[in-house]
């Protein structure tokens, strides 16, 4: 019986409902699954707790009103024209709960979730502010030698979402700039869902930076990290990048852009 | 000695923190660093690997020559293509030190790059600690820099730890690595007093009165007697600068904003930075 994951942008965020986690791959303005993003900000379902090395992504969600919970390795254009206005002040005004982690802690908590593990020990973290805001977080005894370690707990996210260059119908996919953390949060994550700029016939994709085990959804989107990057088949459109960040400095103009750009198309 | 400029002054600092002995890559979201990476690289580090990113990846860079745009180094410069993940491998095992710009600095060298304000309701927020926390635990060595040395970047405490300064997790053993070595400004630079970890007046820029450090900086130094001045850059540094690594100036863009950047930009895209910022050559 052959088996196919192929679904459209529209039904691909099926299950996906109030309150649910999201792990949204790619890195700042490059190689975000931005079509299915956009999906989800038409949506109604709302109260996400969305975790990214975040850019567009997570301003727009907040912007859109979908975010309770933020979780983050950092939040920037990384150069980019724009800002994520959103963001900024919703972590002003305190309307969403943000959980600031360093680059490692936001990575190492994926990492305890893809062995399965409670939680990822790291250095990473000590003596500073991000264990102050984040009390959960505690630390542990390192059994040998008594060296007091952060224990950063496991998450796994209900959904991981990424977006290739290349797939075939069963995941097997290729991603030909860096990968940045892709790899990792597919193998966190309970459920993925990935959107890709090509599909091509099962057997072309023999040397895959992501095996078809761990993905559940593919869905064709040319363009689909769109305004963003995704290299190389395209760059950062800076135009809409400034155009988005315009907007973001406003709560009215969003609204008005959010109509546009995201309910509009 | 010959004329220089200011931004000449801070590249030379920064290549004069490495040695023989440092094999490790050093990175830098500065300019200046830019530049100063590959002086140090070219005259007293020639272990020292140099790291930007590169063609959707990051690369380690070989004999480097600016200007070009970050992120599109020409084919000649590349020695080899790396992922983000092995950066986070190299930061593990202490093989990645980083000079990085603060929001604000303390007097026991904790670090902000987080927000300004109280703790729950920022008054502004930057981009958040990133690998700050990472690398003041793992780095074989933090350098920062401030191009604008004002008393709002020099505070008394940070209102956000990102980064470890000395204090107590270093003096009770529980961090071993990620110190900060060196802070250069565009005034002076500094290091740390041995014994309290307080932050030190190093040495001071030609030209730049001990007032005007003072008065720009949020907490009490710790002041030698005399202040040494800080070594101006020699014929050579500023030969491989001006010559050879940098004709077009990018290290002055780290010290300009709005229109002034625009324009000194422009000008080094063009290629006619040169003759606006040095003597033409006879």
């Amino acid at each position: 019986m052959t088996i196919h994951k192929i679904v459209g942008v529209e039904e691909s965020i099926e299950g996906l409902k109030d309150g649910s986690s999201i792990l949204i791959g790619g890195w700042g303005p490059f190689r975000k699954p931005m079509e299915i993003v956009r999906r989800i900000a038409r949506s109604t379902i709302k109260d996400l707790t969305v975790l990214s090395f975040a850019g567009m992504d997570l301003d727009l969600l907040i912007g859109a009103g979908k975010v309770k919970t933020a979780i983050f390795g950092f939040v920037s254009f990384e150069g980019a024209p724009g800002g994520p206005g959103n963001f900024k002040r919703a972590r002003c005004s305190g309307s969403v709960e943000m959980k600031e982690l360093s680059e490692y802690m936001f990575i190492a908590q994926f990492k305890a979730a893809a062995e399965r593990l409670p939680f990822y020990p790291t250095r990473s973290g000590t003596g500073t502010d991000i264990l102050t805001i984040n009390p959960e977080i505690r630390t542990i005894k390192d059994p040998y030698s008594d060296e007091t370690l952060v224990a950063v707990p496991a998450f796994t996210p209900d959904y991981a979402i990424i977006h290739v260059n290349e797939s075939d119908q069963l995941g097997n996919a290729c991603i030909s700039g860096d990968p940045y953390l892709d790899a990792l949060f597919v193998r966190a994550a309970d459920k993925v869902i990935m959107s890709t700029e090509r599909i091509l016939p099962v057997g072309k994709i023999l040397e895959n930076s992501i095996s078809g085990s761990w993905v559940d959804r593919v869905v064709e989107a040319p363009q689909g990290a769109y305004p963003g990057d995704c290299y190389p088949d395209y760059g950062i459109n800076q135009k809409e990048f400034k155009r988005y960040g315009d907007a973001a400095k406003d709560p009215d103009a969003f609204k008005k852009y959010l109509n546009e750009v995201v309910k509009g198309g | 000695m010959a004329d220089y400029t200011f931004n000449e002054q801070v590249v030379c600092e920064i290549a004069r923190s490495f040695g023989p002995d440092d094999d490790f890559v050093f990175s830098s979201t500065s300019n200046c660093g830019l530049v100063g990476g590959v002086l140090a690289k070219e005259l007293y580090a020639p272990r020292l690997q140099l790291s930007m990113g590169a063609r959707g990846k990051s690369a380690f860079l070989n004999h480097v020559r600016y200007p070009f745009i970050v992120g599109d180094p020409p084919e000649r410069f590349l020695e080899t293509l790396i992922n983000i993940e092995e950066i986070f491998n190299l930061v593990c095992r202490g093989k990645w030190c980083i000079l990085m710009q603060p929001v604000q600095l303390d007097r026991f060298g904790y670090m902000n790059l987080s927000m300004v304000g109280d703790i729950k309701k920022p008054s502004s927020v930057f981009v958040g600690s990133r690998g700050v926390p990472d690398n003041t635990v793992n780095a074989p060595r933090i350098l920062y820099f401030v191009p604008a040395h004002v008393a709002r970047v020099f505070v008394k405490k940070v209102d956000f730890v990102s980064g470890l300064g000395y204090g107590k997790e270093r003096k009770d053993g529980t961090i071993k690595w990620g110190a900060p070595a060196k802070i250069i400004s565009n005034l002076c630079v500094l290091d740390f007093e041995g014994e309290t970890g307080r932050v030190r007046l190093k040495s001071i820029h030609t030209g730049v009165s001990l007032d005007r450090v003072k008065e720009n900086t949020g907490f009490d130094l710790v002041i030698q007697d005399p202040v040494p001045e800080t070594d101006p850059p020699t014929d050579e540094e500023l030969h491989w600068i001006r010559e050879i690594i940098d004709p077009a100036g990018i290290s002055r863009l780290d010290f300009l904003k709005g229109k002034d950047f625009t324009r000194v930009l422009s000008e080094i895209m063009k290629g006619t930075g040169y003759q606006t910022i040095y003597p033409k050559k006879q």
